[in-house]
């Protein structure tokens, strides 16, 4: 009985509980001449072809066990299909193509100048802010539930904080490709799948480094 | 006792996801407050005409369902204003937040057509994931010379992992998905270079026209 008031409640989440999310996007002026840019080597990467189609439907009908169940095969549905993908890109480094590409965008286009390091811990020396970029995932999605293509992704966590310790940026970020390819298309050409990410790592490194310098 | 628990689940069933079955009409908007600035606030103003955008959806009706516990579709999710006009209105907007002037003598003509528009809902077990997509075909002509200055298909995207949420946060995730889309193009580094190297050419060929 208790499971079953678990999953009415359950069912009640969905539409009619109030949720209120505080998204910090602080952009009033703070000078930055000088930059920590934090980007370690994190994240992993990602291709979600089938997770997104799974509902909480198993978890209504069969419970706990039902839908971790499900999950699994879910799981190992997307496993075999992402481990084609994932191989050939077994030699990329999300965090170090956006970390590279942010710098490129920093010399080239502002005057502010930028020291990268791996850990924040080694960010030593007089910094106006440090920029602390987690990166969470990176790779293909769905993207949508209706779309059967798979577009370039990368997530991550940005926290830019000044001096003074003043938040000036904190949020999360997800960049997706507006390119995309169906599932055999990617398996099948490598070199446009490698295209893809690549280019997505190039515009999600400047459009992070633009939130910096025209904040 | 036990039949006054089955009534009682099925009470809670009712009660609990009640909302599910009526429509939804959401005041989505792009909030100026939260508008960026990028490289296209360094370019020197040539005016922009933003055209009316077009619906070219696959589904032009909606913007999403309600579901049930079920993945079931109880209802549906609309805007309050039409897509392509919550679209356009925000490009305009954030063209002017970045020093460009809007208006009917511009001369780079900036039509777009909306491919999607959608809000998804992905239940699990003690969460639900909210999940915007806002897709916009956006070009940029100059008007003079009819020439096709930069094309591109922008992604905005968001989404929100909670025990539940109603239609204000379903307002916000759609809300910050079109922010997103326009960040991507307010800082496309190939749009900025497009624009300058169309201004270059216009200002060469007027300054040819002069002799």
């Amino acid at each position: 009985m208790r499971n079953h008031l678990l999953y009415v409640l359950f069912i009640g989440t969905l539409g009619c509980t109030a949720q209120h999310q505080v998204r910090v996007n602080d952009t009033e002026d703070v000078a930055i001449k000088k930059l920590a840019l934090v980007v370690p080597e994190s994240g992993s990467f990602e291709v979600q072809y089938d997770r997104l189609r799974q509902t909480g439907t198993s978890a209504i009908l069969f419970g706990a066990v039902g839908y971790a169940i499900a999950e699994s095969y879910n799981d190992s549905m997307d496993a075999k299909k992402e481990g084609e993908i994932i191989h050939s890109f077994k030699d990329l480094d999300c965090s170090r193509s956006v970390r590279t590409n942010m710098a490129k965008v920093f010399g080239n286009e502002s005057d502010i100048q930028v020291d990268v390091f791996l850990k924040h811990e080694d960010v030593a020396g007089k910094y106006d802010a440090v920029a602390q970029l987690d990166l969470i995932e990176c790779g293909f999605t769905l993207g949508n539930q209706d779309i059967e293509k798979l577009f370039p992704y990368v997530t991550l966590n940005a926290k830019v904080v000044s001096s003074e310790g003043k938040i000036i940026w904190d949020d999360r970020e997800k960049i997706v490709g507006s390119e995309g390819r169906a599932f055999g298309g990617l398996v099948g050409d490598k070199g446009t799948a490698k295209q893809l990410m690549d280019d997505l790592l190039s515009e999600a490194g400047a459009r992070l480094a633009y939130n910096i310098i025209y904040q | 006792m036990s039949v006054y628990r089955v009534w009682m689940t099925l009470a809670l069933a009712v009660l609990g996801s009640g909302c599910a079955f009526t429509d939804a009409t959401l005041p989505v908007d792009y909030d100026e407050a939260h508008a960026s600035r990028g490289p296209i606030s360094t370019l020197k103003d040539n005016g922009f005409k933003v055209e009316a955008f077009a619906d070219d959806r696959q589904d032009k009706i909606r913007i999403g369902f309600k579901r049930n516990g079920y993945g079931q579709k109880t209802a549906d999710i609309f805007t309050q204003d039409p897509v392509e006009k919550i679209v356009s209105d925000a490009v305009t907007e954030a063209l002017e937040h970045n020093r460009q002037t809007v208006g009917p003598e511009g001369s780079i003509l900036v039509k777009g057509d909306v491919k999607r528009f959608w809000f998804e809902v992905d239940p699990n077990f003690f969460t639900v994931k909210f999940m915007g997509t806002v897709t916009c075909d956006i070009s940029f002509t100059d008007k003079l010379s009819n020439e096709l200055i930069y094309q591109k298909e922008y992604v905005g995207n968001y989404e929100k992992e909670t025990g539940g949420g109603l239609e204000a946060t379903w307002t916000e995730v759609m809300s910050l998905s079109l922010e997103n889309m326009i960040d991507s193009m307010i800082k496309d580094p190939r749009l900025v270079a497009a624009l300058k190297a169309n201004a270059t050419k216009a200002t060469a060929t007027s300054s040819a026209g002069e002799y």
